[in-house]
């Protein structure tokens, strides 16, 4: 047979339409039986993917609400100006503090007492008592009165951080800028230290500037 | 076959997954498929559950297939369906039936065949010895090669050839004779 004789009967076989007689499936069941076997629908899968996008980005919205709006205070304090019980510099040379109360954290809570529960040690004592410091000092600075023709220069101000390092910040508002410091501290303390410049002083007290210490050992 | 069902539109739309679509697709295509099935096994039941088995692979595997027209989606469906029959055929053993005859003598009568009806046609193909039929629809109806039946059936390349001219002298014998074979239905 050649190669035109087996298409002239290919075609003729294909094209018989129809059921052998005497043979009448049911194919609405047969589809039912093939339809359960099939792949779900790509819309399907669709609608799936999405409900999970949005599950995941609820999710770790609400874990970066926890960790950023009330987590506990991981960094510098001073770096820190917009939370609250903290010293806000602003343009007015003016030192103002923020006499809110010190919020704490579930984190923080969890932390302090897993510290309590821990054996004492010197350290520990400054980080339990950081929050309570800071709702004290702004009483005290409130009764400073500063002295009338007293050039305000610089605020410097320090906290010890967890760690016993001791960041200096220091805001210039005269033009004259002095580098940050940081140094270690050997004792659990912490000290704000407001410093007021005033150059008839400094002749008379021989370069050792007035300063204005408060002081908190816990 | 009214084929206008069959666009590109329409197949991408079943490759989709377009549940509508496909089941258009399977009212379409379940007598022609089914046909094709009962060439290789003559078996109802058999073929059933082979075209049942094909129509999952032809939807699974709609989403890779390349559509250039009508003819060539056919062409692929037939393969899958043809495909599913060879399998169920070697999970039976079943192709231990191919039985020794004596080789084509003279001419085969291969105008006689052609002037036939397309259903007398298929029932002189179904009486065919189950080797035969086999090698002869994929060879003379599907455009197998040789090669390819071989690989398709495991057998080698020269045992196809020997079957495709063994199939075509037992088709001249029942032309000659006009009366069918008993021997070589699946399912007796």
């Amino acid at each position: 047979m050649e190669n035109w004789e087996n298409k002239i009967l290919a075609d003729k076989l294909n094209g018989i339409e129809g059921l052998p007689a005497g043979y009448q499936p049911n194919l609405e069941a047969k589809w039912d039986i093939l339809q359960s076997g099939l792949p779900k629908e790509k819309a399907g899968v669709n609608r799936y993917l999405l409900a999970a996008l949005l599950l995941l980005l609820l999710g770790s919205g609400a874990l970066l609400w926890t960790l950023t709006g009330t987590g506990p205070e991981t960094g510098s304090l001073a770096t820190r100006p917009s939370s609250p019980g903290l010293i806000k510099q602003t343009a007015d040379p003016v030192l103002s503090i923020d006499p809110a109360p010190v919020t704490v954290s579930r984190i923080e809570k969890k932390s302090m007492k897993a510290k309590a529960l821990k054996p004492a040690k010197p350290k520990d004592s400054v980080n339990n008592a950081l929050p309570v410091l800071l709702t004290t000092v702004p009483n005290q600075i409130d009764s400073i009165v500063t002295p009338p023709g007293f050039t305000e220069t610089a605020v410097p101000l320090t906290v010890a951080s967890k760690k016993n390092k001791k960041k200096v910040f220091q805001r210039d508002f005269s033009g004259i800028t002095a580098a940050p410091d940081t140094e270690q501290t050997k004792t659990a303390s912490q000290e704000f230290s407001i410093r007021f410049k005033l150059p008839s002083l400094k002749r008379q007290y021989s370069g050792e500037l007035p300063a204005f210490r408060i002081k908190q050992n816990l | 076959m009214s084929m206008q069902l069959l666009e590109n539109s329409f197949i991408a739309r079943c490759a989709k997954g377009n549940r509508t679509a496909q089941k258009q697709l399977f009212e379409h295509l379940y007598a022609p498929m089914f046909r094709v099935c009962m060439r290789y096994l003559n078996h109802k039941e058999d073929a059933e559950d082979c075209l049942m088995k094909g129509f999952l692979k032809v939807f699974q595997h709609l989403p890779r297939f390349s559509y250039e027209n009508e003819n060539g989606f056919l062409g692929w469906v037939r393969r899958i369906m043809a495909n599913e029959c060879l399998m169920f055929l070697r999970q039976k053993n079943r192709f231990l039936l191919f039985p020794e005859e004596e080789p084509l003598q003279g001419q085969f009568p291969a105008e006689a065949l052609l002037k036939m009806e397309a259903e007398e046609l298929n029932s002189l193909i179904m009486q065919l010895p189950l080797g035969y039929r086999t090698v002869f629809n994929l060879f003379a109806i599907e455009g197998f090669s040789h090669k390819e039946i071989s690989a398709l059936l495991q057998i080698s390349e020269n045992t196809s050839k020997t079957q495709f001219s063994k199939a075509k002298a037992r088709l001249k014998s029942m032309l000659e004779q006009k009366k069918p074979l008993v021997y070589g239905k699946l399912g007796e």
